[in-house]
């Protein structure tokens, strides 16, 4: 029983050493500068001038979340479009389910990838209207 | 005609829906309207009533065909309206079958289902208490104008008629408790309505510890019954809980054949009064019964009883009969009626004389069928009935209070009915119940009369301090004196038929049979307690509206007729409580249809109808001499109150026994004036004997147990104060919390394995 | 594995749901980006009218079907389509009506349309969370609802202990969900498959012999607890409650006091009750355990609290003790036996919590005003006087709660120790019998001191005058949700046989056993319409 669980005290016992190691590596190797900006607690612009408890204007990520989110989009679009055409790709797929007698087609798999669009389009509007894109 | 199922589910329904209706909206919407809802709801209760008992009457008249033929088994006509399952706890009743009846043993549940029963003594109370109701609704509509808590009287009333009509359309024992102690709880909250008055409080609370007491009773005889009979149902049913009349009636059928059915749910369970116990109807009903009873006995052979008898019957029937008398104001619990009369007049009328205290009739009616295996219970029955009645009448002599003499003629009047219902004949039950009937209207009646007079004299109710009324209040005059004619059993007002009727009752078991010389003793002492019934009545009646006019200071310039909301209930009571005796007696409508209730009707199949017709013949005597008890009576009471009073004091000087100053305490006068010193009594003997044992008890409890319990309490919030240091409110913390726990799970269970 | 057309066609109600919800959030942004009141009655009355439409959609069109297991996949789809995940379905629509319409003042005006669309997407996360037959799919579902909900925390007032509450909320949930993660991992590992249907299958054929990969089922099942645990609050992952609790709106509060718990319980039964009993002696014992520690610390830590949502959360991590008694009976009975009613008590007792949960929080808000909330329980003194029917509600609740007979909550706690004591009356194993007397035992002396601060409440509401009169601004949406929710506890409390059936039934399904004769031929609803 306790021999089973060897592999997972290994695996526990490595991501410590592993998170340890990268903390106690950047501790001494990093370069310590000390100044007023560097040790501020958040370094990208925002001057913490006030209780950390509170919501931020998130302004400047807006634009930045807004092209992670429809960068996501295109992640998702990639395998679509390389499996349309590939031997292995939907049409296996599609006859894999015929042969167990379920109900798929591959105007199902283009049904749910539009649907997908739609969804992100329908994003799209809402982060429009409610004026992200405008800069101020 | 009508589908009686949906009549009987409307008669309950209706008062129910006024109630919740007047709760909500009478405070603050209806206010002074507040009586429409109760009297609109209780007349349509009293017309669905009647036309239930209409309908009940024609199937009757002629047993119909088709499914409902099914309903009447013997011209006993019992109807069904089957409505949820209450409770259902499976095999809670550990039974084992016959041999020859069903395969090796099975289980009873325990399954308590919401079915109205509709029959003939059902339809008859269900007709007197809604017709009652609606007319003291009408009437309290002009008695209690004007009061702060208008709303709330006629939310309490509609409550009341909804749990009344629910008690005897019930069709189970469990719940014929829980509806006794729902107008139990009308009754308390009627009684104490002006809680203001410490009367008033402590009366509501006297009704309802006394009451208590019954229904401990009662609540005992009920796990007798469950234990002896296995269900508490009244009526048949399949072990499933299906009333159904054409699968009950299939089952009765297997079960007489000795079939097995295939499914145990489809298997009979009879009820304690369905038919399967009665049956005894037709010309080979004897035979037919014994092979039930040898059925249901386990073979025990023919001579056992359908019901049983021996202790176990005796104690159901006694601890029935305790509950009864607690409910209907019997000797030794009747304390609490004269002082149930500080709630409102119309409640008097309504509940402490019409309706509510005849529930222990009804129930004794209701289960005669297990008085019947008892002819020890059936004695004490008698004997408390008589008891009480004579006793009642004799403080009912002097006491002032107009109120309380009719308080005191109530519980007497109801000592008849248990005298009636002690006889355990047919025609006695019978009789009991005609007496109930006609007892409802005179003496509704009577009280109505006497609110209207309290009403006019500004509260004042000290029948000392007014005289004379019979000019300023004619039409209260005129109907208290029907009333009165009545109650002293006069020919040919109602009273006379109904009272006659318990007496030959009485009679026809005094000359042979078990108990007959007890049975005698108690029919001369119904005739005594008649001749004084005579007399206290018209004494009240005598000092009230004869005489030099005298009127309380209280009563200002109110002193005048009451209006017509309340002398139109007044009238119509009159009205009925002249005729309706006599037209009922005359037409023998009333026993006839009365017999068809399936627990009368077993008794009149078990005497084999020897004495059905002939009776009045044999008794006409009776009437005779009750006729002139009742002349003499009221004769007295002129000779004594009507004109000069030394008469009066005279006698009652002579009772004091002035003389020996050592028994006056004991003298006749002062046992009447003082209740016999009952309440003294109660007072020495239970009450502070109990505050003493309660004094005790409370300095264990305070000292012991609480130091006790408040040690172990001081656990919990110690345990909880320690949990609450580790909530310090870090997050990281928490997330470390959530993996060491983890992991120590994960580290508890490798050393488990590894052990 | 594959989603066909089966799988939209029964989880429409869920996608008109999720429809609906982008609508509220589209459509407010396209026509009237800055709400004002009467826009935020507008979506509010959208926002139920949804609910109640795929409240409808799913019974008419599912309803019969189910109610007869007449359409139950053969476990091989991502779906379980039994009366089971129906009922929990039922329960999270029900559920989540109140809650929209609870929320019809909560939260600010211009964020109206995010706050009841995340609403509805939260709903939808609980609902696939009840259809999941299959790892990832069930992971989704509870993540749908948990993001949701950080946004919710979040959208509920605009102060300093919101954000903390939210933040603390959100981190915690992201570390149960990596640990419940883990937990799959494990499962899939030894399975080789993510159905639970061939997970169980799995464990079963490997109890019997010990060895290899199988014997990381413990640890697999400890992770999942872990993960779980954080859901239903239960001890020792119970510590975001307290806290978040506090931080939040009262609305916001029973929230996370239900769905997180529907959500977290059904998966408990699904994944661990019926999946996982070959795990044998552990898998009970585990759950024993827990639920002793985490009734013992709700009950006594709530002794303490002077503030109602602190109170109201300790509240929730006890009745998550109970209802983990319930999930040990039904690992504990042997996986042969056919309805144990261990997990039938479960889902008896969450309904009945649910509902006198979200009563109280819906009387509580009423009480309160968007800017001065009930905080603490000396706030609610003499409001029998001045607010009777909210403090009645209020009493109600609090009965139910601490299961006083007759309300609904004393038949869940007793279904719940009734089926632990019969368990233990009926087995052989003096080993069994001993673990679950003590729970029993354990579980009656919780009971009792539950009952002392939950009649603390109705104590201050009704012998205590007040000092001030409270705002009672909360809105007559809060006001109906409560007194639909106290009516629920009444009714069923009066009349509890339909609930136990509906339970039984569910445990039934959920356990893929054929429904007895009797049971199946009852009256259904209208069939699937297809």
């Amino acid at each position: 029983m306790a021999t089973a669980f060897l592999p997972v005290f290994l695996f526990v016992l490595a991501g410590l050493a592993t998170s340890l190691g990268m903390l106690s590596m950047g501790w001494a190797f990093g370069p310590a500068r000390k100044g007023r900006v560097k040790e501020m607690p958040y370094e990208s612009g925002m001057d913490p001038i006030h209780d950390a408890r509170r919501r931020f204007d998130v302004r400047f990520h807006l634009v930045a979340i807004a092209f992670v989110l429809f960068d996501v989009e295109l992640l998702f679009l990639y395998p679509w479009a390389v499996a349309n055409r590939h031997p292995e790709g939907i049409d296996a797929a599609v006859a894999k389910a015929g042969a167990l007698n379920v109900d798929y087609s591959r105007m199902l798999v283009f049904g749910e990838v539009m649907v997908f669009l739609a969804i992100l389009a329908l994003g799209f509007v809402y982060v429009w209207r409610k004026g992200v894109f405008q800069w101020r | 005609m009508f589908d009686v199922r949906t009549l009987l589910i409307l008669i309950p329904a209706l008062p129910l829906a006024a109630c919740v209706i007047t709760a909500l909206l009478g405070p603050r919407v209806l206010r002074s309207q507040s009586h429409w809802p109760a009297i609109v709801a209780i007349f349509g209760s009293f017309v669905c009533s009647a036309l239930l008992g209409l309908e009940i009457y024609h199937r009757q008249a002629e047993p119909t065909d088709g499914a409902s033929a099914r309903d009447t088994l013997g011209g006993v006509e019992v109807i069904p309206a089957p409505l949820w399952t209450w409770a259902a706890i499976e095999g809670a009743y550990p039974w084992t079958a016959p041999s020859n009846w069903h395969e090796g043993s099975s289980e009873r549940d325990f399954r308590i289902s919401v079915v109205l029963r509709a029959d003939a003594l059902t339809a008859m109370m269900l007709v007197m208490v809604t017709f009652v109701a609606t007319l003291v609704a009408i009437y309290s509509a002009g008695y209690m104008h004007g009061d702060a808590g208008y709303w709330r009287f006629f939310t309490y009333v509609s409550l009341f008629v909804f749990s009344m009509t629910m008690l005897v359309s019930v069709s189970n024992f469990l719940l014929l408790y829980v509806f006794w102690e729902a107008v139990g709880v009308c009754s308390y909250l009627l009684i104490g309505f002006w809680y203001q008055k410490p009367e008033a409080a402590a009366a509501g609370k006297k009704a309802f510890l006394v009451n208590r007491v019954g229904d401990f009773g009662f609540a005992l005889g009920l796990f007798l019954i469950w234990t002896t009979y296995g269900t508490l149902d009244f009526h048949d049913s399949l072990a499933n809980g299906d009333t159904d009349p054409v699968r009950v009636a299939q089952a009765r059928e297997e079960l007489q054949t000795g079939k097995t059915p295939a499914d145990p749910s489809q298997r009979l369970t009879p009820g304690v009064l369905g038919q399967t116990l009665l049956e005894t109807q037709d010309a080979g009903g004897r035979q037919m019964r014994r092979d039930w009873e040898t059925i249901l006995t386990g073979g025990q052979g023919p001579d056992t009883r359908s019901y049983v008898g021996g202790g176990v019957g005796l104690a159901i029937c006694l601890l029935l009969l305790v509950g009864a008398c607690g409910k209907s104001a019997q000797f030794p619990l009747h304390v609490w009626l004269p002082d149930a009369m500080e709630g409102p007049t119309p409640v008097s009328a309504l509940i402490h004389a019409a309706t509510m205290v005849t529930a222990g009739v009804y129930m004794i009616a209701r289960c005669i069928p297990l008085f019947d295996a008892s002819p020890e219970a059936q004695a004490v029955v008698a004997a408390i009935g008589g008891l009480t009645a004579l006793l009642a009448a004799l403080i009912a002599l002097t006491q002032y209070d107009l109120k309380r003499v009719l308080a005191y003629s109530t519980i007497s009047q109801l000592g008849y009915m248990f005298l009636a219902m002690g006889t355990a004949t047919a025609t006695g039950v019978a009789a009991g119940m005609f007496h109930l009937f006609t007892h409802a209207f005179f003496k509704a009646l009577l009280f109505l009369g006497a609110g209207s007079v309290m009403h006019a004299m500004g509260g004042v109710i000290d029948m000392r301090r007014f005289s004379g009324l019979r000019h300023i209040m004619p039409t209260t005059y005129a109907t208290f004196l029907i009333g009165s004619l009545a109650l002293a059993g006069m020919a040919p007002f109602s009273g006379f038929f109904s009272k006659d009727a318990v007496i030959a009752a009485v009679y026809d078991r005094t000359h042979d049979g078990a108990y007959a010389g007890l049975y005698s003793v108690l029919m001369y002492s119904a005739l005594l307690t008649a001749l004084l019934t005579a007399f206290y009545t018209f004494r009240a009646f005598f000092m009230t509206f004869h005489g030099p006019q005298q009127i309380p200071a209280e009563a200002g310039h109110h002193a005048h007729e009451s209006p017509a909301s309340m002398t139109g209930p007044l009238l119509t009571l009159a009205v009925l409580a002249a005729i309706i005796g006599g037209v009922l007696f005359v037409t023998g409508s009333f026993t006839h249809f009365l017999g068809h209730t399936p627990s009368l009707a077993y008794l009149s199949g078990i005497a084999g109808h020897e004495s059905a017709g002939g009776h009045h013949a044999d008794h006409t005597w009776i009437a005779v001499v009750s006729f002139f008890i009742a002349l003499i009576g009221i004769g007295v009471a002129a000779f004594l109150y009507l004109g000069d009073q030394r008469e009066v004091q005279a006698i009652s000087k002579e009772l004091q026994l002035r003389q020996s100053p050592r028994l006056r305490g004991v003298s006749p006068y002062q046992l009447s004036a003082h209740k016999f010193y009952f309440d003294e009594i109660y007072d020495f003997l239970i009450v502070r004997p109990m505050r003493l044992f309660a004094q005790g008890t409370y300095w264990i409890d305070r000292h012991l147990v609480d130091g006790l319990v408040n040690l172990v309490g001081r656990i919990p919030p110690a345990l909880g104060s320690v949990m609450r240091s580790l909530q310090m409110g870090l997050v990281q913390f928490y997330a470390l919390a959530m993996v060491l726990g983890a992991l120590i799970l994960l580290a508890v269970r490798l050393w488990a394995a590894g052990r | 594995m594959f989603s066909d057309t089966t799988t939209v066609w029964v989880l429409w109600p869920e996608i008109a749901l999720a429809a609906l919800a982008v609508w509220i959030y589209v459509g407010n942004a396209l026509f009237r980006p800055k709400p004002n009141t009467q826009t935020r009655l507008g979506w509010t009355t959208f926002a139920a009218a949804a609910v109640a439409f795929a409240g409808f959609a799913l019974y008419w069109h599912q309803g019969g079907a189910v109610w007869r297991q007449s359409l139950v996949l053969e476990g091989h789809g991502p779906l379980a389509i039994d009366y089971f995940a129906y009922a929990m379905r039922t329960v999270a629509l029900l559920a989540g009506f109140l809650l929209v319409l609870q929320a019809s003042r909560a939260g600010e005006n211009e964020l109206v349309s995010e706050y009841l669309g995340t609403l509805l997407l939260a709903i939808v996360g609980v609902m696939l969370t009840a259809s999941a037959n299959e790892l990832i799919f069930l992971f989704l579902g509870l993540e749908m609802l948990s993001i949701p909900t950080y946004v919710l925390l979040f959208l509920g007032r605009r102060d300093g202990a919101t954000a903390e509450a939210t933040i603390k909320y959100f981190f915690l949930s992201v570390a149960s969900s990596a640990m419940l993660l883990y937990g799959f991992g494990f499962l899939y590992g030894m399975a080789g498959s993510t159905s639970l249907t061939e997970i169980r299958a799995a464990l079963e054929t490997s109890s019997a012999a010990d060895g290899g990969l199988m014997t990381m089922a413990p640890l697999a099942l400890i992770l999942v607890f872990a993960g779980l645990g954080f859901r239903i609050a239960a001890a020792p992952f119970h510590f975001y409650a307290p806290d978040v609790y506090q931080g939040a709106t009262h609305a916001n509060a029973s929230l996370l006091s239900i769905l997180p718990k529907i959500a977290g319980v059904v998966v408990f039964v699904r994944l661990v009750g019926v999946t996982m009993p070959a795990l044998g002696d552990f898998a009970w014992q585990l759950a024993i355990v827990l639920s002793i520690l985490t009734m013992t610390i709700g009950n006594v830590s709530a002794l303490w609290q002077t503030n109602l949502r602190r109170l109201m959360a300790y509240s929730s991590i006890a009745h998550s003790g109970y209802m983990l008694i319930g999930l040990a009976v039904a690992l504990a009975a042997s996986p042969a036996e056919a309805a144990t009613g261990g997990l039938s008590s479960v889902i008896l007792y969450l309904f009945v919590y649910v509902f006198a949960t979200l009563g109280a929080f819906a009387a509580f808000t009423y009480l309160g005003a968007k800017d001065r909330e009930v905080n603490r329980i000396d706030e609610l003194a003499g409001v029998a006087k001045t607010r009777p029917v909210a403090a009645a509600i209020i009493a109600v609740c609090m009965f139910s709660l601490s299961g006083i007979p007759p309300l609904a909550g004393f038949w869940g706690k007793l279904a719940l120790f009734g089926n632990a004591i019969r368990l233990a009356t009926n087995t052989e194993s003096a080993t069994l019998q001993w673990w679950f007397i003590v729970l029993a035992v354990v579980g009656v002396l919780n009971a009792a001191v539950a009952a002392a601060y939950y009649l603390r409440i109705v104590g201050v509401m009704y012998f205590r005058t007040a000092d001030t009169a409270l705002p009672s601004q909360g809105g007559w949406g809060a006001w109906s949700a409560a007194a639909a929710a106290a009516a629920m506890v009444l009714a069923v409390g009066v009349l509890p046989g339909r609930l136990f059936d509906n339970a039984q039934r569910a445990e039934l399904a959920v356990k893929g056993i054929a429904l007895p004769e009797g049971l199946s031929q009852a009256d259904a609803p209208t069939s699937l319409a297809k």
